[in-house]
Parts: C-alpha cells; sequence; structure tokens
C-alpha cells in the first residue's frame, strides 16, 4: 500500500482526539471521585492508570499524525462504519458527562428483589466471632452494633439465620427509603462487586409508616431489632426511635 | 410506570458504568496487542505452538489462561494472533480460555471458601470447553471467510520487517488507536444493550429455575445479561447458592464470562455474526452438558 507522506488522515485525527477525550475523562472522574458513582474503589487507581495511557496514547498519536513532511495534506477519509463509531463514542461521553452523577434508586432496588437474605461478603468469618460479637456488646453494656451498617447486618442474618439472636440489638443505619406495600418502609442499599450493573440492594426493614418520606430519601434509622411475623415468616425489624433525613453520601454503595 | 423517568436514568448510569468498567481492561488488553504485535516477530508466536492439533489447542488455551488480561481485553489480543498467522480454531480456545486466569480464580477461591471444588471445576470445564470447541472449529481447517473485513486488512498492512524505530512507534500508535476506537464503538453498543435488559426484573428470569437443567438455564440467561466483569462474578453467584444447585452456579461462572452481551459485542469486531452464532451455541451446549454430568455426579 502506497502512503502518502505528508499526509493528514481526518479519521486518523479523530481517533487521536477520542483517545484523549476519553483518557482526560476517565481522569477526570477519578479526580473528583465521580468514579465511586460507577466502580468500586479498588478500581480506582488501575481505572486512573488507564486513563493516562489513553490520554498519553492520544496525544502521542497526534504528535505522530503531524510529524510529517511540510506541506502538509488533509485528506478526509471518515468511512461510514467509522462514523458511525465514532458517533456512539461521543454520544457515550457526553451522556457520561451531561447526566447527573447520582446513586441508583429505589425503583431498581425494587426490580432487582432487595431482602434481608442476598449474600454479601462477611465480614464475620464465623458463627463463633458473631456470637463473641453479640455477647461482648451485651456484657458491656455499650453496643457495637450501633456500628455496623446494612451489610455487616445482612452478612450476620446470613451466619445466624435466626431472627431471636438480635432481638433488642441497638441499630444505626443509613440507607435511602424503599416503599413496601404495607406502607411501611425498607431502609435500603446497593452493595456493589464490580460496577453498578451488578449492584444487589440489601435492605432492613423499618416498622414505620412512610408518613412524611418519599422514596429515595437517604435517611438514618436508630431503633432496636424486633421480631415480626411477615407473610407468614419471623423476620428481624428495626423499631425506630429515631429517623432523621440526611443527604446522600459521596459514596452511596456497600462492598 | 411512575418509577420509568428513575429507571431510565438508572439505566443511563448503569450504561456508563459498564464502560468505565470495561474500558481500562480493554486499554489493557490493547497495550498488550500492540506491544505483541511490534515486538514478537510471527514465527517467534507460531513456533512457540505446538504443531499437533490436540496440544496446540491445550497450549494456546493455556496460554489464554495465564495471558494478563480478561474478557474485555482478549479480544484485541485474539485480533493480534490472529493477525500473527494463528489459526482461527487456536484463537478461539484462546479467547474461551482467557475468561479466566489465575486471579479470577483467586476471587473464586475468595467468594467459595467453605467449597474449594468450585473453583477446580470452574477452572477445569472453562478449559475443556475452550480446548473442544477449538477442536470443534479446527475441523474445517484455517477458514478465514469468518472474520470480518477489518481483521483481514490487518493481516495484510503490518509487517515489522526492516522497520526503523520512527516506523515502529508509529505502527504501535496506530493499532493502539485503531484496536481501541473499534473496542469502544463495540462496548458502547453492549455496554446499552447490556443496561436495558438489566433494568429488566432478575426475579422474573431466576422464577424459571423448577428442575436443576432449568436452574441452569435461568443462570446462564443471568450471566448473558448481567454482563459481569470474571473477576468478581463468583461474588454474584454467592448469591444464588443455597436457592439454586451448585452445578447451575458453576454453569453462571463458566458462561458469564465467556458468553455475555459485551463478550459478543467485541466479538463481532473479529468474526461475521453467524460464527459468533456457532461459537455461542457450541458454549451454551457445552455448558449445558457439563451441568448435566455435575448433577449425575450430585454437585
Amino acid at each position: 500500500m502506497k502512503i502518502q507522506r505528508n499526509t493528514i488522515h481526518i479519521s486518523d485525527l479523530l481517533e487521536s482526539a477520542f483517545l484523549l477525550l476519553s483518557g482526560a475523562y476517565l481522569m477526570y472522574l477519578r479526580l473528583t471521585g465521580g468514579l465511586l458513582y460507577y466502580i468500586r474503589p479498588d478500581y480506582d487507581l488501575f481505572t486512573f492508570l488507564m486513563g493516562i495511557a489513553l490520554f498519553v496514547a492520544g496525544s502521542v498519536s497526534i504528535i505522530l499524525i503531524f510529524n510529517v513532511p511540510k506541506p502538509r495534506k488533509l485528506v478526509w477519509d471518515v468511512s461510514f462504519k467509522k462514523l458511525l463509531v465514532l458517533i456512539c463514542i461521543s454520544a457515550a461521553l457526553i451522556i457520561g458527562i451531561v447526566i447527573p452523577k447520582r446513586a441508583l434508586s429505589s425503583a431498581t432496588a425494587l426490580r432487582r428483589g432487595s431482602n434481608q437474605n442476598s449474600a454479601v461478603n462477611n465480614t464475620f468469618k464465623s458463627s463463633a466471632e458473631l456470637v463473641n460479637y453479640l455477647s461482648s456488646s451485651s456484657l458491656t453494656g455499650k453496643s457495637i452494633t450501633n456500628t455496623y451498617n446494612i451489610s455487616d447486618w445482612i452478612g450476620l442474618f446470613q451466619i445466624d439465620p435466626e431472627p431471636e439472636t438480635y432481638k433488642g440489638k441497638t441499630v444505626n443505619v443509613e440507607g435511602f427509603v424503599q416503599p413496601q406495600r404495607d406502607g411501611t418502609f425498607m431502609v435500603t442499599r446497593f452493595v456493589i462487586s464490580c460496577c453498578i450493573a451488578d449492584a444487589t440492594p440489601i435492605g432492613l426493614l423499618v416498622d414505620r409508616k412512610l408518613e412524611h418520606l418519599k422514596a429515595d430519601d437517604w435517611v438514618i434509622v436508630k431503633g432496636v431489632f424486633e421480631v415480626k411475623t411477615i407473610n407468614g415468616s419471623r423476620q428481624d425489624v428495626i423499631k425506630p426511635d429515631s429517623i432523621e433525613l440526611t443527604s446522600a453520601p459521596g459514596d452511596p454503595y456497600l462492598y | 410506570m411512575s418509577g420509568y423517568p428513575t429507571v431510565f436514568l438508572d439505566s443511563i448510569n448503569v450504561f456508563f458504568s459498564i464502560i468505565i468498567e470495561a474500558l481500562p481492561f480493554i486499554t489493557l488488553g490493547v497495550i498488550v496487542s500492540s506491544l505483541l504485535s511490534t515486538f514478537v516477530s510471527d514465527e517467534a508466536l507460531v513456533k512457540f505452538i505446538p504443531k499437533n492439533r490436540i496440544l496446540s489447542h491445550v497450549c494456546i488455551a493455556l496460554l489464554g489462561f495465564f495471558f494478563p488480561v480478561c474478557e474485555c481485553g482478549n479480544i484485541p489480543v485474539a485480533r493480534r494472533l490472529i493477525a500473527k498467522g494463528v489459526p482461527v480454531s487456536q484463537t478461539v480456545s484462546f479467547l474461551l480460555a482467557a475468561a479466566i486466569n489465575p486471579i479470577v480464580l483467586l476471587a473464586t477461591f475468595t467468594a467459595f471458601r467453605f467449597s474449594p471444588e468450585v473453583v477446580i471445576l470452574r477452572a477445569f470445564i472453562t478449559l475443556l470447553i475452550a480446548v473442544l470447541v477449538g477442536l470443534i472449529v479446527s475441523m474445517y481447517g484455517n477458514i478465514s471467510d469468518v472474520l470480518t473485513k477489518s481483521v483481514l486488512q490487518e493481516c495484510d498492512i503490518y509487517d515489522h520487517h526492516g522497520l526503523t524505530v520512527q516506523d515502529k512507534l508509529n505502527q504501535i500508535s496506530r493499532i493502539f488507536r485503531t484496536e481501541t476506537i473499534n473496542a469502544m464503538g463495540a462496548l458502547v453498543v453492549g455496554a446499552a444493550v447490556a443496561a436495558f435488559v438489566t433494568t429488566l426484573s432478575r426475579n422474573s428470569v431466576a422464577s424459571i429455575a423448577s428442575t436443576p437443567i432449568l436452574a441452569t438455564i435461568a443462570m446462564m440467561i443471568l450471566a448473558f445479561i448481567m454482563t459481569i466483569c470474571s473477576t468478581v462474578d463468583a461474588f454474584v453467584a454467592l448469591g444464588y447458592v443455597g436457592r439454586f444447585p451448585l452445578s447451575s452456579v458453576i454453569s453462571f461462572m463458566v458462561f458469564g464470562p465467556m458468553i455475555n452481551i459485551r463478550s459478543v459485542s467485541l466479538m463481532l469486531t473479529t468474526f461475521k455474526p453467524r460464527f459468533v452464532l456457532i461459537i455461542s451455541l457450541l458454549v451454551i451446549q457445552m455448558v449445558l452438558i457439563s451441568s448435566v454430568v455435575m448433577n449425575i455426579y450430585g454437585i
């Protein structure tokens, strides 16, 4: 194939520009904390490094493209297929920039089926450890369960599903409101393994009518567990002492 | 329908998250592919592969297993292997085996500490399917009419004999640019489809699982639509243990990284649709057979 040495192909330039922009956007997301809305923090550094790689590759490519003898000749050689690909990529970039960064909503939690029985990465490795935790809290009189998040509780339920185990334990959890059919609500969080495509909703039932609360309101619920029979099965529900409205955290997911 | 706009916005966020999650892995794959293309000669690569038909597929599947790219980055590397003269059948074995790697198995072991045989079965079944599918494809000789036009062009263009440093740099830059943009285009389409499908209720798919084989089918459908990265899918699979037979959970982890919405979309940048369909059907059949065998042995 004969290559004209002083020719600059527009398609090469556009491709390079897209590499550069994609890399810049990944870096921007990392530096502004925006990545936390999409992927788990463990991938943060790798994503940032690959963002740098894309940015550098795009920049080097542009330099190389212009490194041709003068007079330079610009040639429009963008095929329809290439144009379509570039339109798709630019659309994705625009969507990423324009769409507000927000946590997944209760509507998605409803579709994905949030419950108290989802599997989570368990903080507690064995039932012995669980017993140790629970007994130490009752011995000292100060409740360490006060510090557990929703994922910790679901992890405990996995180890010992008997609701009576947790009766009377102090709960202090943060999550968003997911209305239930009976007018009460579940305080819910999404757990992500990799990115929000695999986000699984988990939640704790709260024995309180919605009243002024709306779906997706972020709340801090404090109270104690009591055991109730719901749809024929005994479950732990939070009997709340207080429900405090709060703003969505910067890192809305659990891992 | 009152929740429609919220679900729509969620879908867009899911769409974007799939891209954000996969793009760095694709970039890594393209870096490996570009370096492979420029610094490893065709002769050296082909010499590394044994002449024996079965051994060659086993060998290339193991290469895929140990290669430092996961299922998003393996497509650019596979394209490069084809461009370097590796037969299509062996490339298929590489592609399917690259769905797992030692990191994936370590993650699987972490998730399934209580059942370490899951790790062995996952690795064994994946490698077996990769080799068998490659061997079946090899029965048709070194077919090139299954490749897309862009791959055939790459086979002709790149040549590293007698290149200056400047030429090599130009070549790496060109390969990196073209490969990344092609993969990104496919990724955007795949992510859009996956984001739409993930808005469907997962419980409705799971509800069809009334027998072990139906459970496997349900889990394979879930794996296809959920399009989860193989390094973490074990933790998602863990959520189904107890509700589904272990064989179907293993099938989820074997099938998902090989065939999912994103991987099919990326494969279409290299292979023609009918070939991707054939590969997918072969993998589906083999995963189902392996699931039946696991059921027979009480797994």
